[in-house]
């Protein structure tokens, strides 16, 4: 563990969970129900230090309220593994590069668990934006976030609403604050970690494939391929140069199509290729 | 009667007055002036939850009062949560009853009203508005024998801004709007340039320095009408397919839409346009006028108040920057279309707005924030299901 790797996932999680939130426009009605205003409902998260709630929200020390409601709040509680959707841990995925291919392991499955609050001053606001959310959660609803650019990867993350409450503080003697109002909702978002990404690895610029006749075990078909122009890169533009070798005995008992020309296919294409697959499979 | 019918200590109205008269010059001489805004909007209460989700302090009528606590805030003071810094202010102030029936009309608000605001103007140096939690006619518990209180006390509250419109006239009182309401700052000047091409125009020719357009668009044809004399714009034809830059030296309509620009280029002969470049230029290429501000300022497609689409308070008007800021906004506004001033008739065209809002000077959220961080990694293929309502 002693390597330097930083994939910035729990930040991207955390941003990506805010962002379904952050564009959230209330809009208040006047008793005949025509619009008397409207206003997106500001979030932040939750967690900051104390001191830059201060200099953030009163730096001039000159605040004339006591706070701008409604607004959200979203903290992250914690992250757990998810047994469920355990995955293969011995299994790469690469991604190519003009140097070669970068390679990751396949990632660890986290829950990470949310919550969000909603502070208001009227109940009817906090009903008009609960009731706004609710609707898109059946349970979940997936966000669609870039986790390693680098190897581009790009996940859909399930986020799972798990319980809504409700909180009024509205009893008290004549000293108790005003009414607090405050909605709490609680999800899961199904995300995943990722290890560290190695270093370029060559590319492979031959492939070998053989064919064989399981009965008789003898070896079929020889198929070379080699990019054209070999030293191409992953991104550059290139070809394949694909070379058939037939063994004699492929056509031992069986009913070769009158058309089937072996040494023709000698230099072909690739989709060339692809027919003679098809045509071997068809023979057998 | 039980009581001796010698002595009356509750029934003496010259002195009731006498006592009267000596708190009322307590408090003038050593209270401070202060504010009573009433929420003038009560008619739109929300009787089922019991709350007012819109209202609206348009008035503010001047008091004073006496601070009962003289030491330290009450409450909790700066309290932070998830939600930032919470200023849990609380304080009790005397008002003399005689003094709020002189000073705020009687036939509307009989009494200090809780949920009321009383703003106080020395309080954190530049003023703190409170919402009256409680008032208490009983402080003075009957002082001879009196039936109406001599005086209230009020045991204040700060304010939990929840966007109430705060339109007193009072210039330090409606600050708290510029403070801390939601704010959308509307961009009036272009910063980049537009180019044009054959698909804008019906027909596009250069005849001779003049440029003769027939816009197919809204957009092309507003761009058109805010061209002035001496701007400077670019233009290729199929004489010549690099850019020319030419000044305008006369602007003719004809027709319906279509447009004369007479330029100062050199070029001879008659060619048809095939790009069209508008250059930035400052802010009174797009509008005219000064707006006032606080002045109610509205988006309407024909450009009368009566059929706007949207309208807002404008809080602020910076000419060099084309900067305009905005709050308590109605209905949605838009980009690409003039905004225009109820009282100065000043408009200007509105380039782009940011939605998401400029944080006020004391309210810090991170909605533009958290969409610009996320911007560069949240698959956008799909619109943002969360947005307006």
């Amino acid at each position: 563990m002693s390597n330097v790797h930083y994939n910035r996932i729990i930040r991207k999680i955390i941003l990506g969970f805010g962002d379904m939130f952050n564009n959230i426009t209330l809009v208040r009605y006047n008793l005949d129900e025509t619009e008397q205003e409207r206003f997106v409902v500001p979030i932040n998260y939750g967690t900051k230090e104390l001191y830059v709630a201060r200099l953030q929200g009163d730096p001039d020390l000159d605040k004339k309220v006591q706070i701008t409601l409604p607004r959200f709040s979203y903290v992250l509680n914690g992250i757990s593994y998810d047994t469920k959707r355990k995955l293969n841990t011995n299994v790469r995925k690469f991604y190519p590069l003009d140097t070669g291919a970068i390679a990751q392991y396949n990632p660890v499955p986290y829950n990470f668990e949310f919550s969000l609050y909603l502070y208001v001053r009227n109940i009817e606001d906090g009903s008009q934006i609960i009731e706004h959310i609710l609707p898109y959660f059946t349970p979940d609803y997936t966000i669609n976030i870039d986790l390693i650019p680098e190897m581009g990867i790009t996940k859909g993350i399930p986020i799972i609403l798990d319980s809504t409450e409700y909180e009024v503080t509205y009893e008290g003697n004549r000293d108790s604050d005003t009414r607090y109002v405050i909605w709490t909702l609680k999800f899961t978002a199904h995300a995943y970690l990722y290890g560290m990404i190695s270093n370029p690895v060559g590319l492979i610029r031959n492939s070998i494939v053989n064919i064989y006749d399981f009965n008789s075990n003898n070896k079929l078909v020889k198929i070379h391929s080699t990019p054209t122009p070999t030293d191409a890169t992953a991104n550059d533009s290139y070809g394949y140069t694909t070379t058939v070798m037939e063994y004699p005995y492929i056509t031992e008992g069986l009913n070769i199509p009158p058309d089937f020309d072996g040494d023709a296919l000698t230099q072909v294409g690739i989709d060339d290729l692809l027919n003679l697959e098809e045509r071997i499979t068809d023979l057998k | 009667m039980a009581t001796s019918s010698y002595f009356n200590n509750y029934g003496a109205h010259s002195e009731q007055r006498l006592i009267e008269d000596i708190i009322v010059e307590s408090i003038k001489i050593m209270g401070f002036d202060a504010f009573y805004l009433p929420n003038d909007n009560d008619a739109a209460r929300d009787l089922l939850f019991g709350e007012d989700p819109v209202k609206k302090f348009r008035s503010a009528f001047p008091l004073e009062l006496y601070l009962s606590n003289s030491t330290e805030y009450m409450g909790e003071k700066e309290f932070f949560s998830k939600f930032g810094l919470e200023i849990r202010n609380n304080v009790n102030v005397i008002l003399s009853k005689r003094s709020f029936s002189q000073r705020v009309p009687q036939n509307t608000f009989t009494r200090p009203r809780e949920g009321d605001l009383i703003y106080v103007p020395f309080m954190n140096g530049t003023g703190e508005l409170y919402e009256i939690k409680f008032t208490n006619q009983t402080k003075d518990f009957f002082m001879l024998g009196r039936k109406v209180p001599y005086f209230y006390e009020l045991e204040l509250e700060k304010f939990k801004y929840s966007q109430e419109v705060i339109e007193t006239g009072v210039d330090i009182i409606d600050e708290v709007l510029t403070q801390s309401a939601y704010t959308i700052t509307l961009k009036v000047i272009k910063d980049f340039k537009q180019v044009y091409t054959s698909t804008n125009w019906s027909s596009g020719l250069y005849d001779n320095k003049n440029i003769i357009i027939d816009p197919k668009n809204d957009t092309f044809l507003i761009e058109l009408g805010n061209l002035r004399i001496g701007d400077t714009i670019l233009y290729k034809t199929t004489y010549n397919s690099d850019d020319v830059s030419a000044k305008i030296v006369g602007i003719k309509t004809f027709g319906i839409t279509n447009y004369n620009i007479t330029t100062d280029s050199d070029i001879i002969g008659l060619y048809e346009l095939t790009e069209f470049t508008i250059l930035p230029r400052n802010v009174a290429n797009y509008g005219y006028g000064t707006y006032e501000i606080k002045e109610t300022v509205y988006q309407s497609d024909d450009g009368t108040y009566n059929n706007a689409t949207c309208e807002a308070t404008l809080q602020s008007w910076a000419p060099l920057t084309g900067e305009i800021t905005i709050t308590n906004i109605k209905g949605e506004v838009a980009n690409n279309s003039y905004i225009y001033g109820t009282s100065s008739n000043a408009k200007y065209y509105i380039f782009r707005t940011n939605e998401l809002g400029t944080s006020p000077k004391n309210e810090n959220f991170d909605n533009l924030f958290i969409e610009n961080s996320a911007a560069s990694y949240i698959n956008t293929d799909e619109n943002n299901s969360f947005g307006t309502i």
